[in-house]
């Protein structure tokens, strides 16, 4: 019983301070709103039986948020100020496609038969989770990570206009780096 | 030989924060009379400055900014000790633990994030240059140090082979970890002192910036970031024993006293090496973290694992 | 009431002092720090740090105004000193402590300054520029008022090319370890400077640099030995306090107030602080991870980067930080080590307001290009005297 009111109150948390995001006037209060709400996701995640899944969503999500915020000035001028502004664009078209897709997956939930448990769960549930995904394509998975990371630091790369010949002369030849910060290792 | 780890009622979580802030204050104590060392006054004189500062902090108002970001700052000031109780949950005195959760190392490196969030907070709820420097500069920090934690947390769970803490510290009863893996060690420790800002990783609220995040904190929210930097070193310093340094292990004394002394033990030195070591500059220090750190930390798991494989 | 009084009384072992240094005030404000460091008490690193609010020096118009206006930030219970005279100084700081201990004054001062506060609130204004509605706007307008009444900042590109919030800080005339009455007025983007523009803020008589004794002195223009090592040890203390080394900043201002607790030192007590600043001299050019931090900090004029063109003019004169710093340290031992020329000329007023002169002209462009914190580090490296700027501007004017 207290589970049920536990997981519907944070249900409601997730969802209002999800609205909050969108109503604040602040970046900086939007950023923190979505974090709480993710908060709030991942209790429920670990209260469902997933705690290793849960308290890593959390993490991750307010490691996230916190680099958000390192963005959110470099890039949005004046809008972390507490000025009434309005995040939503072509909001006509935005409420019928979310309000479609919210129609369409309620009704998925509540109209399919979903099969009934047979046994009992797993001890350890995340292994059988993460197996029963991922399981016949393990190698796959295993290369996949290692490979887009790569992909995001090479994309870095390229895009950033400053290259090596910028920094060590045409020749690659310069003692030090020309930065225009020293980096602590001078390399 | 330790006893296997066991979860008592949450009615003795009451004495758990009662321990952290006594530990935090004994903290504080050390560190005040070092300064008054340093500055050639007598070493008691400085251990009582805790209580002074306590007293004269409550004492003081509020200061007020225009148009500071109220919630986010009062948020910011208050979480720092509210993360700390969270964090020790998992730390065993002893055999005895609050949560026994099944990822316990994760925990509490979830709280350490959230502290990332807490001191931005502080330096953006002020709406202030030099506090908004302060914790940006922090930010700047905690990405640097953020993954050579993650890695050197993950070496003893690979080594105990389960994220349970209970089960870290069962797997050294033969040789404690900090003897075999020494990096991780290192790392978690520069990490705990980096994740307090504090010592030699204090840039954020550092003396070339007018204080940094503190530069307009007063009163009572003053009182509650300067407790909750040295409570949040004291739970780093807890954590560290359960983690590296055999838990309750040791000979004579019941469990309980050897995680406490082991705990006073490490903790000392981190108050300590605030005042051998110069404070480091984030912009610096990040080539060097993300050169020379993080590849030690990779070996270091990478040997672990190879150890726990074979072995 | 009981707890009240006992916690006043715990709060009044350490009060943590403010302190506005006017140009020529400086002998004040060391015999201040002196006393604040033999009590146990905290110099404070901004108003809402500190409890006491000391101005050392009678100081000018601009700097009374920035003064009261820092006094005005400051969080109750608070009091205010004005040190002038090197006698009584323990009395006067005892009186500040009875101020701040008195609970029922504070309490009415402080009913006294909210009353005040919300008379001038500035939210009248603000209604008025709201009557003037935009209408059908959603992304704002450019000369639209922030919260609080404060315009919003204008966008400009950084290094990187990308477009930046632009803000105007000005930096000084009080920060902690910062040359007196200087003012930086830097724009930022981010915390790196991109133009700064140095000035000094006005004061009309500056008393001399009398040792020890009351202004009523004869004043001697030219700086001795002694006066010169008691500065350089200051300026040492405010590198290495802000490099983050708190214990060698501590070790060298115990040592600037032990030199100037003895004006006539003796041999025995020559030699002891000779290799006591020797020892730290040592210590400091040992230290590997201050030779790091300070690393390429160049104060040649040639702006920022680590790729200093050699060719081009160096208007200071300087090597970098970390030398000049080294450079104080040992010429403040050599100094002390000779107690016989202790009382000679050592720097004429002249050169060394030249020197600060020249310092001041080429800053702007020094600190172009730089943070927030290098640039607090090389201001404190250029060891700038304006006390000697101020004094041979009055002097020329007299």
């Amino acid at each position: 019983m207290l589970v049920d009111i536990l997981f519907w109150g944070l249900a409601v948390v997730a969802v209002a301070s999800g609205v909050t995001v969108f109503v604040v006037d602040s970046m900086a209060r939007a950023t923190y709103a979505l974090a709480v709400s993710f908060i709030a996701v991942g209790i429920m995640l670990v209260m469902v039986g997933l705690e290793y899944i849960g308290i890593i969503t959390i993490l991750m999500m307010v490691m996230e948020m916190a680099i958000m915020a390192v963005y959110m000035v470099m890039y949005m001028g004046m809008n972390p100020a507490l000025l009434p502004m309005d995040m939503t664009h072509s909001k006509r078209w935005s409420a019928v496609l979310a309000t479609g897709t919210f129609v369409l997956l309620a009704a998925g939930i509540l109209l399919i038969p979903w099969p009934a448990r047979v046994g009992a769960p797993a001890v350890d549930l995340v292994t059988s989770l993460g197996e029963a995904i991922m399981g016949p394509k393990m190698l796959a998975m295993l290369t996949i990570s290692p490979v887009l990371f790569a992909t995001i630091i090479a994309g870095l790369v390229i895009a950033n206009p400053r290259g090596r010949y910028d920094r060590w002369g045409d020749n690659l030849k310069r003692g030090t780096p020309n930065d225009p910060i020293r980096g602590g290792l001078g390399r | 030989m330790t006893e296997p780890i066991v979860q008592v009622s949450p009615i003795w979580a009451i004495l758990a924060p009662i321990a952290v802030l006594l530990f935090a204050l004994a903290a504080a104590a050390l560190n005040g009379a070092l300064v008054a060392q340093s500055a050639g006054r007598p070493f008691r004189s400085g251990a009582s400055a805790p209580l002074g500062q306590v007293a004269r902090l409550l004492r003081q108002r509020r200061q007020v900014t225009v148009a500071a970001d109220v919630l986010l700052w009062r948020i910011g000031a208050g979480g720092l000790v509210v993360v700390t109780f969270l964090k020790i949950l998992v730390i065993p005195l002893g055999p005895w633990t609050l949560a026994d959760l099944g990822v316990g190392v994760v925990w509490f490196n979830t709280m350490d994030v959230m502290i990332w969030a807490l001191f931005w907070l502080i330096g953006w709820g002020a709406n202030s240059a030099h506090a908004l420097v302060g914790g940006y500069r922090f930010l700047s920090l905690a990405v640097s140090y953020e993954l050579p934690l993650m890695f050197a947390l993950i070496a003893p769970a690979v080594a105990a082979q389960s994220l349970r803490v209970g089960d870290v510290v069962a797997a050294q009863h033969d040789l404690w970890f900090v003897i075999w893996m020494p990096v991780a060690f290192v790392i978690f420790c520069g990490s705990v002192i980096a994740f307090s800002s504090w010592g030699p990783f204090a840039t954020g609220a550092g003396r070339d910036i007018a204080g940094g995040f503190l530069v307009d904190v007063s009163g009572v929210d003053r009182l509650l970031i300067l407790t909750g930097r040295y409570a949040v070193l004291t739970a780093g310093a807890a954590f560290a024993v359960p983690l590296f340094l055999g838990g309750g292990g040791g000979p004579l004394l019941p469990d309980w006293l050897w995680t406490i002394v082991k705990t006073a033990l490490v903790l000392a030195a981190f108050v300590a090496i605030r005042h051998r070591v110069p404070t480091i500059r984030p912009d610096r220090f990040a080539e060097v973290a993300w050169i020379i750190v993080l590849p030690a930390a990779l070996l270091q798991v990478l040997v672990v694992a190879l150890i726990a494989v074979g072995g | 009431m009981g707890v009240t009084s006992v916690l006043a009384r715990w709060a009044s072992a350490n009060v943590h002092v403010l302190i506005v240094e006017v140009p020529g005030g400086e002998q004040w404000r060391m015999l201040l720090e002196t006393e604040l460091d033999r009590r146990g008490w905290t110099v404070a690193l901004s108003p809402a740090d500190a409890d006491l609010f000391a101005v050392c020096g009678v100081p000018g118009k601009e700097l009374r105004a920035a003064s009261d206006f820092l006094w005005n930030q400051m969080p109750g219970p608070r009091s205010r000193v004005a040190v002038t005279t090197s006698l009584a100084l323990p009395a006067l700081l005892d009186a500040a402590v009875a101020h701040l201990v008195d609970d029922s004054l504070q309490r009415a001062e402080a009913r006294a300054r909210s009353r005040s506060t919300a008379a001038e609130t500035p939210k009248s204004h603000i209604q008025e520029h709201e009557s003037v509605s935009h209408e059908g706007m959603d992304h704002g307008d450019m000369d639209m008022q922030g919260p609080g009444g404060i315009p919003l900042a204008g966008g400009g590109d950084d290094r990187d090319g990308l477009e930046m919030d632009v803000l105007n800080v000005p930096l000084g005339p009080l920060l902690p370890h910062w040359p007196a009455g200087l003012v930086v007025d830097c724009v930022l983007q981010g915390d790196v400077i991109v133009s700064a523009q140095a000035r000094i803020l006005d004061a009309p008589f500056a008393p001399g640099y009398a040792p020890n004794k009351e202004s009523s002195q004869v004043k001697m223009p030219d700086e001795d030995a002694h006066q010169r090592t008691v500065r350089l040890c200051d300026h040492a203390s405010n590198v290495l306090a802000l490099a983050g080394w708190q214990t060698a900043a501590q070790e060298a201002r115990r040592l600037r107030n032990d030199l100037l607790s003895n004006d006539v030192p003796q041999e025995a007590h020559a030699t002891n602080s000779a290799t006591a600043i020797d020892r730290l001299r040592r210590r400091v050019e040992r230290s590997m991870l201050l030779r790091w931090s300070l690393k390429n900090l160049s104060l040649r004029g040639t702006g920022s980067g680590a790729d200093a063109n050699p060719l081009t003019p160096n208007p200071t004169g300087y090597g970098d930080v970390r030398n000049r710093l080294v450079g104080w340290l040992t010429e403040a031992s050599t100094l002390t080590g000779t107690p016989s020329a202790q009382q000679s000329p050592v720097a004429s007023l002249s050169d060394r307001a030249q020197e600060a002169q020249r310092a001041l002209a080429a800053l702007p462009e020094l600190l172009v290009g730089t943070d927030l914190g290098t640039a607090r580090l090389l201001i404190a490296g250029l060891g700038l005297d304006i006390a000697a700027l101020v004094q041979a501007h009055e002097r020329a004017h007299d």
